[in-house]
């Protein structure tokens, strides 16, 4: 009785050791396998984490999915979900070119069916390393458990930059963004009536400053840190809520006032840009080189020409009718000087911009377009466009959008022309973050699904992933760390 | 003493269980409106990754049979018992000293914003401070148990290692100082490791006593004194004392307990009220009502969208005291869990789905971003009704993976007995209308109107909060659309066609909006009492009996209200009420 139990332990283990087999026998069908995420017919970069996923074949009860790199070294799994370990996906990347997927399922009395073979390629490039987020509910108006994260997109590790629980006054925060990549550089936004401030870490040194002086509309909300400076350019808003009776729309977030500002972190320093009052100026972002600063802007159609309540009761009424165009101005190191450029004046085509933001090489400027409004995120229609700066031609990107929201974005600074973004094309809600890449030919790609160790977790998950930005480095001050400035008082400038 | 022991156990569970059961059974359903449990094992383990986790977990899992508040009773009285049967077994001799903690714990409990938390930890901590008693290997399975504890909860965990402590320091015949030190230092170990490696961004302060701080005053702080020091208070007990001594001390205790508890009967009816609202049970909300001769202003919204539901708004309103205005009928957002909850009910049962839709992600999110099945079932329905299928299977996945709403998941989830859904559809908003934050009743109850000019339930609150308001002017403005809708022009409205006409003269629109000889019949007696020069108190007060229930009474008393010093509008119906 002993040895039986031993032979069939060492069976047993025999058993989990190997990889199954596949069918002797099956059917080929033409129809294309359903993968969750859409991880079919897709470009990925080099140095991306292991591309898990799950069968969706609901009538199927058995699997058999082989995995092939592209120098024919196989891995198979018996289960629809496909979690595919980080040995093995190193191998499959260090093989290169492409990999395949053959997908076999069965449902329980029938016989084998095989589908299609999914052939995804690896791009000969790699993605930043790092990618921080926000993550909050779809809410409105309250916050509670906010925090902002980073992901090592080479593996499924993700830390906390920061959260509410390490604000006295649970914080809400927002709007993060570092130099050009660099997590030595980075800054955001803590709000809420107490300890309110914005955060900017360089290196060590961590401050909290008041950026609401006498004069401005607010304190700094969108931002852009200067590619090579320690400079930062803010817009200022006035921002209020709209909420829909109607079923495909919720909210509707706007600005009544908005200008520009740019802060010099090293003297403290902040200057206004604009101070227009019934033109507003949004979204500033720099050039790859920092001559330019772009910006969205618009004309508001209001009666007032003072900041009564009644022009505030007037613009609610009138938000169907503010759109956005693109505009840049050169920056001389300390002012913004000559005339303003056009670059796409969406307003005559009845479309509104958003969310501006400049390749690291210079060639594209991406940003995204919506039937009105600048917070596309609440925008269904909302695309993505890129301009080509050397022709100044733009086009959506036509293989990378999709019917739902797609909207804020940001790109790699390791080269390859990757970016990550938000979209809500999973459910409609909760934005999620895909990365795709615009190659050497302008070519876009089909966007990928952020890969996580359990696909499903995508759809458990109640937080959208929020302002995602790409860094070529780790962000380098601990949580405990900004925690401390964080619960001191902000310097007032 | 066993015998002693275990009579004193069953007194504590049986009141609990009855306490609980019959009389706090809104407050547990209520309770289970704020928590879920998922049969789900990455749902475990998003609650691990958080310090304190493991007893929000088990909080979760004994919160989800408060859907049932009997099963929901019978458990937490059973661990109310345990505790003070542990309680009993290890420091207090079967005396009612054990008996203090449950009924501590149980005068928390009856605060609606209470957590089972302290409960299942005061269990937990009572369990390993037996297990330790029954094995005392030199202070390593007391050791072993705080780790343990720390891994489960770290405030529970130093809750222990206090307990341990105290127990060893009062040992009987002597201290054991060695004991005393494996305990302490394998909590600072736990806590070194907790702070440094595994929760690295958390400060040490949440480390602490994350999930456990609750809003139980004084009492709950006292609760953990007692809980530690019981050792040292058990120690003057050598002797049992004798039954009748221990069954009257926790009877006063109960008492007490009891009288001195904020879970009030009219706290009762108001969770009562929103348990029946959730469950479309109108006629039960107006069954509670129907108790109280004035209502709070949280009250008075329940009836108001009872009276709604149930299309006798229009003839009943006035039935009851209208003594907020029309600010109950609907209450302005703000960061306050019930109200979100009523809120959504109210957008819910108007057709209002967008709004019923943020109002329970709005709750979610004030919840610690924790959803509870109340707030997953009405987004759900809410993205069902809107056609929103995405969002809607999300949601309905996660609770065909509960116990007590996986039957209704999986029927939307396979399209069974989705009738409802068809049979909301016809309320919905037909015109996209944008409302602003920070907006008052009329604004909304207008937009809602202008978007769905055919619902009439949402027509009945605008009539009513521009009755409440006494704005006539108003009122008449929508009276040919009311008339269109109803085919008999609800009595208030007529009373208040009737206070028109008698500033207007308009018998044309009398003979039009005013057709009830009920209500002529009372317009006219009204007017007559009002005719005379002064009312005695007697008659003020048999007026009021009389015409209460009135758009007369109410529109009278309100002008004379607002405006003392001048002539009333209401004085053009009879010279006003002097």
């Amino acid at each position: 009785m002993k040895h039986l139990n031993l032979r069939l332990l060492l069976l047993a283990l025999l058993v989990v050791g190997c990889d199954s087999s596949l069918p002797e026998t099956y059917t080929k069908v033409d129809r294309n396998v359903v993968i969750y995420p859409d991880y079919t017919d897709v470009m990925i970069p080099a140095n991306i984490a292991p591309m898990n996923f799950v069968v969706t074949e609901a009538n199927a009860t058995d699997f058999i999915v082989r995995i092939t790199d592209s120098k024919g070294e196989e891995y198979t799994f018996d289960q629809a979900l496909v979690q595919i370990s980080k040995n093995k996906w190193d191998r499959i990347l260090a093989a290169g070119d492409h990999y395949t997927i053959d997908v076999y399922a069965k449902s329980r009395d029938q016989e084998w069916i095989k589908y299609p073979t999914i052939t995804n390629k690896i791009a000969s490039s790699k993605i930043d390393p790092y990618l921080t987020y926000r993550l909050i509910e779809p809410s409105y108006v309250v916050w509670n458990e906010v925090g902002l994260y980073e992901r090592d997109l080479t593996s499924f590790d993700q830390r906390t930059i920061f959260h509410s629980s390490l604000t006295e006054g649970n914080n809400c925060m927002n709007c993060h963004q570092s130099q050009a990549g660099n997590g030595d550089k980075t800054m955001f936004h803590l709000r809420g009536k107490e300890g309110g401030g914005t955060i900017i870490a360089i290196g060590d040194k961590v401050e909290k400053i008041d950026l609401k002086v006498d004069g401005l509309v607010s304190g700094g909300v969108y931002p852009s840190w200067h590619p090579k400076d320690n400079t930062i350019a803010f817009s200022v808003n006035d921002i209020g809520q709209l909420f829909h009776t109607q079923l495909n729309r919720k909210v509707e977030v706007m600005d009544f006032l908005s200008d520009i500002i740019v802060y010099d972190v090293d003297s403290k320093k902040i200057t206004q840009l604009s101070n227009t009052f019934n033109t507003l100026e949004t979204f500033p972002t720099w050039s790859a080189d920092g001559k330019y600063l772009y910006y969205c802007t618009t004309e508001v159609p209001s009666s007032y020409d003072k900041n009564v309540p009644e022009r505030n009761m007037e613009l609610y009424t009138l938000f169907e009718d503010i759109r956005y165009d693109l505009c840049r101005v050169e920056w001389d190191g300390e002012k913004l000087i000559g005339s303003v450029d056009t670059v796409f004046k969406a307003s005559s085509q009845g479309k509104s911009v958003s969310f501006p933001r400049v390749s690291p090489d210079g060639r594209y400027l991406m940003f995204v377009l919506s039937d009105w409004g600048n917070f596309s995120i609440w925008h269904p229609e909302a695309d993505l466009w890129v301009v080509d700066l050397d022709s100044m031609e733009s086009h959506p990107l036509g293989r990378t959008n999709s019917t739902k929201t797609d909207s804020f974005h940001s790109w790699s600074n390791s080269g390859g022309g990757w970016f990550v973004f938000s979209s809500r094309r999973d459910d409609g809600y909760y934005t999620r973050l895909y990365l795709a890449q615009i190659d050497a030919n302008g070519v876009e790609s089909k966007a990928i699904l952020l890969p996580q160790k359990d696909p499903n977790d995508n759809i458990k998950l109640y937080k959208s992933y929020n302002v995602p930005e790409l860094l070529s480095t780790k962000v380098s001050t601990s949580a405990r760390q900004l925690s401390e400035v964080a619960n001191g008082s902000a310097m007032k400038l | 003493m066993k015998s002693m022991t275990l009579w004193a156990v069953a007194l504590v569970f049986a009141m609990a269980f009855i306490y609980l059961g019959f009389w706090c059974a809104p407050l547990l359903a209520y309770q289970e409106s704020l928590h879920l449990f998922v049969y789900d094992t990455s749902f475990v383990g998003s609650w691990l990754q958080i310090p304190g986790g493991g007893i929000s977990l088990m909080e979760e899992f004994i919160a989800q049979f408060c859907y049932q508040p009997l099963v929901g009773a019978l458990i937490i009285s059973l661990l109310l018992a345990y505790i003070a049967w542990a309680g009993s077994r290890l420091y207090f001799k079967g005396n009612f000293l054990s008996c203090v903690v449950p009924l501590l714990l149980l005068y928390c409990l009856s605060d609606s914003s209470f957590t089972l938390v302290p409960i299942i930890g005061s269990a937990l901590v009572m369990a390993f401070a037996q297990l330790d008693r029954k094995w005392p290997l030199s202070g390593y399975s007391a050791s072993t148990a705080v780790m343990l504890m720390m891994l489960i909860s770290p405030f529970f965990g130093a809750v222990l290692a206090l307990l341990l402590i105290f127990s060893k320091l009062f040992k009987s015949p002597r201290a054991d100082y060695k004991e005393v030190l494996v305990i302490f230092v394998a909590w600072c170990v736990v806590l070194a490791v907790a702070y440094f490696w595994i929760y690295p961004s958390v400060l040490l302060r949440s480390l602490l006593v994350n999930n456990c701080i609750a809003d139980g005053g004084s009492i709950y702080y006292c609760l953990f004194f007692f809980l530690v020091f019981s050792p040292a208070i058990g120690l003057p007990f050598k002797r049992e004392l004798k039954w009748w001594i221990n069954l009257a001390v926790i009877l006063l205790g109960f008492t007490l307990m009891l009288l001195a508890s904020n879970f009030n009967s009219l706290s009762r009816s108001l969770l009562d009220m929103d348990r029946q609202t959730r469950n479309g049970n109108w006629d039960k909300v107006l069954e509670i009502a129907d108790g109280y001769e004035e209502l709070s202003a949280q009250h008075t919204f329940y009836v108001a969208l009872a009276l709604n539901q149930t299309h006798t708004m229009g003839d009943s309103l006035f039935n009851y005291r209208q003594l907020w205005g029309s600010d109950v009928l609907y209450d302005n957002f703000y960061s306050s869990q019930p109200v979100m909850f009523r809120l959504s009910d109210m957008y819910m049962a108007l057709g209002h789905t967008n709004f019923a839709y943020r109002m329970a992600m709005e709750n979610l999110v004030l919840n610690g971003s924790r959803p509870s099945g109340r707030m997953l079932q009405m987004m759900a329905s809410c993205a069902l009704i809107n056609q929103d299928f995405g969002v809607a299977v999300k949601y309905l996945k996660t609770l065909s993976h509960t116990l007590y709403y996986r039957q209704w998941a999986i029927e939307q989830l396979t399209s069974q007995n989705i009738d409802w859904i068809e049979q909301r559809k016809s309320k919905l908003p037909t015109i996209n209308s944008a409302l602003g934050d920070g907006h008052n009743s009329y604004l909304y109850f207008k937009l809602a109107h202008q978007a769905n000019p055919t619902n009439v339930e949402v027509l009945d609150y605008l009539l009513s909060d521009i009755l409440l308001k006494g704005r006539l002017d108003l009122f008449v403005a929508y009276l040919p659309q009311a008339s269109a809708l109803y085919p008999v022009l609800p009595e208030i409205y007529q009373q208040a066609a009737a206070i028109h006409w008698a500033q207007t003269g308009d018998d044309s629109f009398f003979a039009r909006y005013v057709t009830s000889p009920k209500v002529i019949d009372t317009y006219r007696e009204f007017t007559k009492i009002l005719s005379e020069n002064r009312l005695t108190i007697a008659q003020r007060e048999a007026m009021f009996d009389r015409f209460k229930n009135t758009y007369f009474y109410y529109f009278v008393k309100l002008n004379n209200e607002t405006s003392k010093s001048k002539t009333t509008t209401a004085g053009s119906i009879g010279g006003g009420m002097r």
